[in-house]
């Protein structure tokens, strides 16, 4: 018995739901209005494409497919900030989920009324339920498993994609056509492709959650890296004060040799000498916490060096619940970015960093300041869109804040870049 | 007009700080009037609390400057102390008297300047807002500093004040819209609350006044982000 194939509409329908459901990975172009607006016209379009198409002979039916196609593709990159891999790597998702969703809907259809119209009241009923179920369950699936970043959607990925949903149509619909070129619908034909489509919706769901693992991973090992980083400067400072204070010891030693000379001028020249040399070593911070102590002195030497203007008015003792890393993560970093920033002032006199930790109304405060004639652009998360004020840094910066039930703030204003954390008080 | 007062021992450095406060004058247009001592014994002979920057030496032969802040913050809580020094180390505990910003000597004149221009934004931006409630029989000048929060209640909102409760017609999101940039920023879709009443958050409630608020998950973020900025801006 040949069975009737999918109504040109119902695929129609597929494709603009499926395409929906994958098209939240990224946010729209536009706004709101204009973007609902573009949606109704391009799946319009779709809807009227496929139906005239409908019935094209078999030559021209399968550059009609790729018309189609196409025309997923160009509203995926057109509406949604997607480069052409995303929309590439999306749309060919979204070609196969449909092609499953129509093919199990049109089986269940001609398993249970093949004489049903496509229009019949309980043919629409059964075609809300089926593909209510299916995008339901898929767009739950894709919220759920949000990544908290953009994936990172390589060539490699996009190939793998599109090379599997080709292959999953191919097969699933060459054996429409029997030997002699004259398509035939028969049942088994049916499970065929449902089979086939719903495991190349599977295979590409698996390697989605494996890009999403991947970038997960990518994006611990990162932050992993900062702490692993500020806490070896950490060391290495606590090395280069105990060599200071060594240095301290020759110094009293040299001072008791002055003592001893008899010449009044060789004796206030080595004086005014040693003095000058003290200068340079007068970094020492005392705070009431001696992770931040090692952490101060030791940037406040490293802008000595640099020429830098660094003040920091700071209640160590304020900071005792957090742990020696987050201490090296917050500060170190923040700071790390700010004399990066400053550096490549010119004039240094405008070199200044400003650096304040307080309490306040129950919350702890940590704010850096530092001059920055350029303005400093955010991205929608609020980090720095360009590397240069740290984005990735500041990332577990602000994940060490949320931690503790804290926040991370960033401004530009006024030629100054301002970072605020946020802790309550413990 | 801006009052200045600048606590210095050394004159050669007192004169330097008038030239910057004068040349920032012709930089930016802002007017001072600038109040000399040579020491912190002397401005707080008879003091009183008209200046809205007091510029101070840290290291003074009679009273040092941490010792002097600390009597004047006794007398005047709201005046901007800004510490001067060639030790950091001391001013580094600024914080216990409100002083979280200084300048290192020898005194350039762009820190300074900056330094200056902070104050002078924070001043501005510490004037009174008042807002007009029409309430039975009138209207009602309501200081904006003094509410706790306002909740929305359909077409009516209730204040939660300091000097008691009412209510009045009104939506809640006109008077965001008045009171923005006045630093009241939602903790959920019902309630506006006012961030310097703010003394605490838990996870899912806050602190304000006497009142404890819930704070919605959609609106968390924002809120502590809000909360950031006003504490981290008033500084002190």
């Amino acid at each position: 018995m040949t069975l009737p194939d999918i109504p040109r509409l119902y695929t129609a329908l597929a494709e603009v739901l499926a395409v929906l459901v994958y098209a939240q990975a990224a946010p729209p172009r536009a706004a709101k209005p204009v973007t609902y607006a573009a949606t109704a016209g391009w799946a319009a379009v779709l809807g009227v494409f496929l139906q005239l198409t409908g019935s094209v002979p078999l030559a021209w039916w399968l550059p009609c497919m790729v018309a189609a196609i196409a025309w997923l593709y160009l509203y995926l990159w057109g509406t949604r900030e997607m480069n052409l891999l995303e929309a590439g790597y999306s749309c060919a998702r979204a070609f196969i989920l449909a092609e499953l969703a129509a093919s199990v809907e049109w089986q269940l259809h001609c398993v249970l009324w093949p004489q049903q119209r496509a229009t019949a009241p309980l043919s629409v009923l059964l075609l809300a339920a089926v593909y209510t179920a299916v995008y339901g369950f898929l767009y739950w699936l894709e919220r759920r498993h949000a990544a908290p970043t953009r994936l990172t959607i390589t060539a490699a990925a996009t190939l793998m994609a599109v090379v599997m949903a080709v292959t999953a149509f191919a097969v699933s619909n060459l054996s429409f056509i029997s030997d002699n070129g004259v398509t035939m619908s028969v049942m088994s034909i049916f499970y065929i492709r449902t089979l086939v489509d719903m495991a190349g919706v599977l295979i590409l769901t698996v390697q989605h959650e494996q890009l999403r693992e991947a970038a997960l991973h990518s994006e611990l090992t990162a932050m992993d890296n900062v702490l692993r980083r500020q806490y070896e400067q950490y060391r290495q400072s606590k090395e280069n004060i105990r060599l200071i204070n060594r240095r301290y010891h020759e110094l009293k030693m040299q001072i008791a040799a002055i003592r001893a000379e008899r010449d009044q001028a060789k004796q206030d020249a080595a004086l005014a000498e040693m003095e000058s040399g003290i200068r340079q070593y007068e970094a020492e911070n005392k705070t009431g916490n001696p992770v931040l102590d090692t952490l101060l002195t030791a940037k406040t030497l490293y802008c000595q060096q640099h020429g830098i203007n660094l003040t920091c008015v700071a209640d160590g003792t304020l900071l005792h619940f957090l742990t020696t890393g987050e201490i090296c993560t917050i500060v170190g970093t923040v700071l790390d970015n700010a004399t990066e920033s400053v550096l490549t002032e010119p004039d240094p006199e405008k070199r200044l960093i400003r650096a304040a930790i307080y309490a306040q109304n129950g919350f702890v405060m940590l704010r850096f300041e530092n001059y920055c004639a350029d303005p400093v652009e955010l991205g929608p998360d609020g980090l720095p869109a360009r590397s240069s004020h740290g984005g990735y840094d500041l990332k577990s910066v602000r994940a060490a804040a949320e931690a503790h039930g804290g926040t991370l703030t960033l401004h530009w204003e006024n030629e100054w870049f301002t970072v605020r954390i946020l802790l309550p008080q413990k | 007009m801006t009052r200045i007062a600048i606590v210095e021992d050394e004159a050669a450095v007192r004169e330097q700080l008038a030239g910057y406060v004068q040349r920032y004058t012709r930089q930016y247009g802002t007017q001072f009037e600038v109040t000399m001592f040579t020491d912190g014994v002397e401005i707080l002979e008879d003091y009183r609390p008209v200046y809205d920057i007091i510029f101070l030496d840290v290291e003074m032969q009679h009273l040092d400057g941490m010792e002097t802040a600390r009597r004047i913050r006794e007398l005047d809580s709201d005046v901007l102390l800004i510490f001067i020094t060639n030790m950091a180390q001391y001013a580094i505990k600024g914080y216990a008297v409100g002083a979280l910003d200084y300048v290192l000597k020898p005194v350039p004149y762009f820190a300074f300047s900056q330094q200056l221009q902070k104050a002078v934004n924070q001043l501005a931006k510490r004037t009174r807002h008042y807002l007009a409630v029409p309430v039975d029989g009138g209207m009602r000048r309501l200081d904006a500093a003094t509410i706790y929060y306002i909740e929305s209640e359909g077409h009516r909102v209730h204040f939660y004040t300091e000097d008691g409760d009412f209510s009045a017609p009104g939506a809640l999101k006109a008077l965001e819209e008045k009171l923005t940039g006045r630093l009241f920023a939602r903790c959920n879709s019902g309630y506006l609350v006012n961030l310097a009443q703010v003394s605490g958050v838990q996870q899912n409630t806050v602190q304000v006044g006497p009142h404890e608020l819930q704070i919605s998950r959609p609106k968390r973020r924002a809120f502590l982000a809000a909360l950031a900025d006003y504490i981290g801006g008033e500084g002190a």
